[in-house]
């Protein structure tokens, strides 16, 4: 799907009458561009016998003009990812390509762009214009969102409205791509619930200084949710998990208040969705110490609270999790800055480890380096008979909707009233498969030991990136 | 890289910082007293440019000579009574910085008010600015050196005249009032002609001397604002120094207070 609206919009743009009428988009325009080659170890061989490490490549090229003064400008802004090992990571993305103009106190975008709410650092929950580009492995890139923007200021209160024109399906990695599922996403057959597959979103944000030291900010988004939900697809021979994109109304707050080195800051959501309605929130400080020990260095410390209302039934990682971050910066010639962190769920021990630090090498280069470690908590007990995982499955409230729950039981105990039915396994080893294949169920189904679905993906990644 | 920048009002002051001026003044009055005058009067000076706008180059040196570039562009606003002035600057180089923007609201009785545009992830981040003496770009500019300054912020003492290759100065000493200066004290020579600042030593918080500011090419912009072609500052301490170009400066170029807002800091090429 992604593919086809750029290729439209690629054939609009370059067709011979449209050519006519977008030539002065193509007049005295500036190129930028940035390429990447990654490449990643890990410490571990796949779950899914998948590589070890894994090169790729990426470039994203940026193309700007603007007529009338300023006012009218036009920003192309195309990406592409090419992985070694995983085919769902490879792929193309129109990040941006819109038209801006801009008045005195009021400025509009038409076209695909990418929008940022938000102010915390380990989790932004307001921020949900955009779908996440979730192959990317940072969680924060995302894909291009086709809308039509209209931003108010009135001095330093700025109101935006925003008509959302099309939905983006999320990415996931590929069978053969590490980070990914203990059993395959099938991102081809995705599901809507109630919601149209071009369904057209709405969003307001105002956003205001409540004080010198204060600033607020206040969202309203109304339409298909970014976060999918997931089905199992019930073949235990292929076992997919199928995401189910649903309504969502969501009402986001940021809070931000500055003194001196400190800053404190607050993100909360309050969703309705038709399944249920809960509230979720981000909040922490952090205290930056400048020029430490007579040296150019700033020592930035960062603690957050991670919380949400429906604590382990929450698809996120993060529900009562601390994060605790030091970003140390060189101020030095090469921007040299470090980032080393960790989220910790003091319930179940686990932790997620990861360590940052990038360099400018030259005038156009730049090094990251990204270390991320996922701390497990012992041996996690997985059924060893179908009858047992049954037993598990069933009292694990995994499967949200009621109906496809009551076939999965269903199933699962015809299965083993019927012993019979065995003779379908044909071979030892296919029986084997079906154990395993509902072990990873049950595995995925373990909302205490959720960071457990990557335990074998520690890995190293080194970028060197050019830019041209 | 940018966190936390302290920079005050930019074009004005980058400059203006060094181009300091004074007025005709009493025979009787203490060198305190002097001193203030001085300033006074440069500060009185640089009102009336409305805006501004430049193009900058800085070029930083290493003790081996190594170079390293930067370009940006800055625009300014004159604030009113109440208002301070407001700055933009946009990063062009060096290529990863690029569209990387920093908003300035400069007060006079309260913390300067900074947001920072990060394009990378289109997030623009407030800046808690209590940092003066950290660098500014991996510069020997400090935030303070760069974001000028108003003249109720420091002490000052009149020195003596001296007079330099035919030129009159004004040597003028100033004591910054704010604890996180990174300075104990500056001497500056103005020029009695003009009240330009052609030289200042800064001194460090052990006070011993940091560094060298030097000021040349002097050009007069609409009949009345004084600026220097090139600053250099030279790190006494570390052997480093960093030459710092202006090019392209424009006064009442007709900037309004809509270029000044965290919806132009987004956009700012």
């Amino acid at each position: 799907m992604n593919m086809r609206v750029v290729a439209v919009l690629m054939m609009t743009v370059f067709s011979q009458p449209a050519l006519a009428l977008f030539e002065p988009l193509f007049d005295d325009g500036t190129w930028s561009a940035e390429m990447n080659g990654e490449w990643r170890y890990f410490n571990d061989p796949g779950e899914f016998g998948q590589s070890r490490s894994a090169l790729s490549f990426s470039a994203q090229a940026e193309y700007y003009t603007d007529w009338n003064d300023g006012v009218d400008s036009f920003t192309f802004t195309p990406f592409m990812r090419i992985d070694q090992i995983d085919d769902e990571r490879t792929h193309l993305d129109l990040r941006e390509a819109y038209w801006g103009h801009v008045s005195d106190n009021w400025e509009t975008k038409v076209g695909f762009t990418r929008v940022f709410w938000g102010r915390t650092e380990f989790l932004n929950l307001v921020d949900v214009v955009n779908q996440k580009d979730f192959v990317e492995g940072d969680t924060t890139e995302k894909l291009g969102q086709p809308l039509m923007q209209l931003s108010l200021v009135h001095e330093v209160v700025i109101l935006d409205f925003y008509v959302l024109t099309g939905f983006r399906e999320r990415t996931f990695q590929g069978e053969d791509g590490r980070l990914r599922a203990p059993i395959g996403i099938d991102t081809d057959n995705a599901r809507y619930e109630g919601v149209d597959q071009n369904n057209i979103d709405f969003a307001v944000r105002w956003s205001q200084p409540l004080t010198d030291d204060l600033e607020m900010a206040f969202s309203i988004f109304s339409g298909t949710n970014r976060d999918p939900r997931f089905d199992f697809n019930y073949d235990l021979f292929d076992p997919k998990l199928i995401p189910v994109y649903t309504h969502m109304d969501q009402f986001g707050l940021e809070l931000e208040y500055i003194y001196e080195g400190w800053v404190a800051k607050l993100e909360a959501v309050s969703v309705e969705t038709p399944k249920e309605s809960y509230t979720a929130a981000v909040g922490g400080v952090e205290y930056t110490f400048d020029g430490v020990f007579e040296s150019d260095l700033d020592v930035t410390l960062i603690a957050e609270y991670l919380w949400d209302e429906r604590g382990s039934a929450s698809p996120g990682f993060f529900e009562h999790d601390l994060g605790f971050g030091t970003r140390i910066t060189f101020n030095d010639e090469q921007s040299t800055e470090i980032l080393v962190g960790g989220i910790f769920d003091f319930d179940t021990d686990e932790a997620l480890y990861s360590l940052e630090a990038s360099r400018r090498i030259g005038e156009s280069w730049r090094v990251e380096i990204l270390a991320t470690i996922v701390a497990e908590r012992g041996e996690q007990e997985l059924g060893q008979t179908v009858s047992e995982i049954a037993t598990i499955l069933a009292d694990s409230g995994f499967v949200a909707d009621d109906l496809s729950a009551q076939f999965a039981i269903d199933l699962i105990t015809d299965i083993i009233d019927e012993k019979g039915l065995l003779f379908l396994f044909t071979e030892v080893n296919t029986y084997d498969d079906f154990v395993n294949t509902l072990q990873q169920v049950q595995r995925l189904a373990d909302t205490d030991r959720k960071l457990s679905i990557l335990e074998s993906d520690d890995y190293v990644q080194v970028e060197v990136k050019y830019f041209y | 890289m940018l966190n936390k920048m302290k920079l005050r009002s930019l074009c004005s002051s980058l400059v203006a910082a060094a181009l300091i001026t004074l007025p005709v003044i009493g025979q009787a009055e203490t060198p305190e007293a002097k001193g203030l005058a001085v300033f006074e009067e440069a500060d009185r000076r640089g009102d009336g440019y409305v805006d501004s706008k430049s193009g900058m180059l800085m070029i930083l040196k290493d003790k081996r000579g190594n170079t390293s570039k930067r370009e940006m562009r800055v625009k300014g606003l004159e604030g009113g009574d109440k208002d301070g002035d407001k700055t933009l600057m946009i990063f062009d180089t060096p290529k990863d910085q690029k569209g990387t923007a920093l908003l300035t609201f400069a007060h006079t009785n309260k913390d300067d008010d900074q947001w920072l545009y990060l394009p990378a992830l289109k997030r623009v981040k407030k800046i808690a600015s209590k940092k003066k003496s950290g660098p500014f770009m991996g510069s020997e500019f400090s935030f303070e050196d760069i974001g000028g300054s108003e003249v109720e912020e420091y002490e000052y003492k009149f020195l003596r005249d001296e007079t330099v290759d035919g030129k009159d100065f004004f040597v003028v000493e100033s004591y910054p009032k704010d604890k996180y200066s990174g300075y104990t004290r500056i001497v500056s020579w103005i020029d009695k002609e003009h009240y330009r600042t052609f030289k200042a030593e800064f001194y460090d918080r052990k006070k011993s001397h940091l560094k060298t500011l030097s000021a040349t090419g002097f050009k007069l912009y609409n009949d009345k604002f004084w600026r220097p072609d090139m600053l250099e500052m030279i790190n006494h301490q570390t052997g480093k120094s960093t030459v710092l170009e202006s090019k392209d400066t424009v006064f009442m170029s007709g900037l309004k207070s809509s270029d000044f807002n965290k919806n132009s800091l987004k956009r700012a090429r």
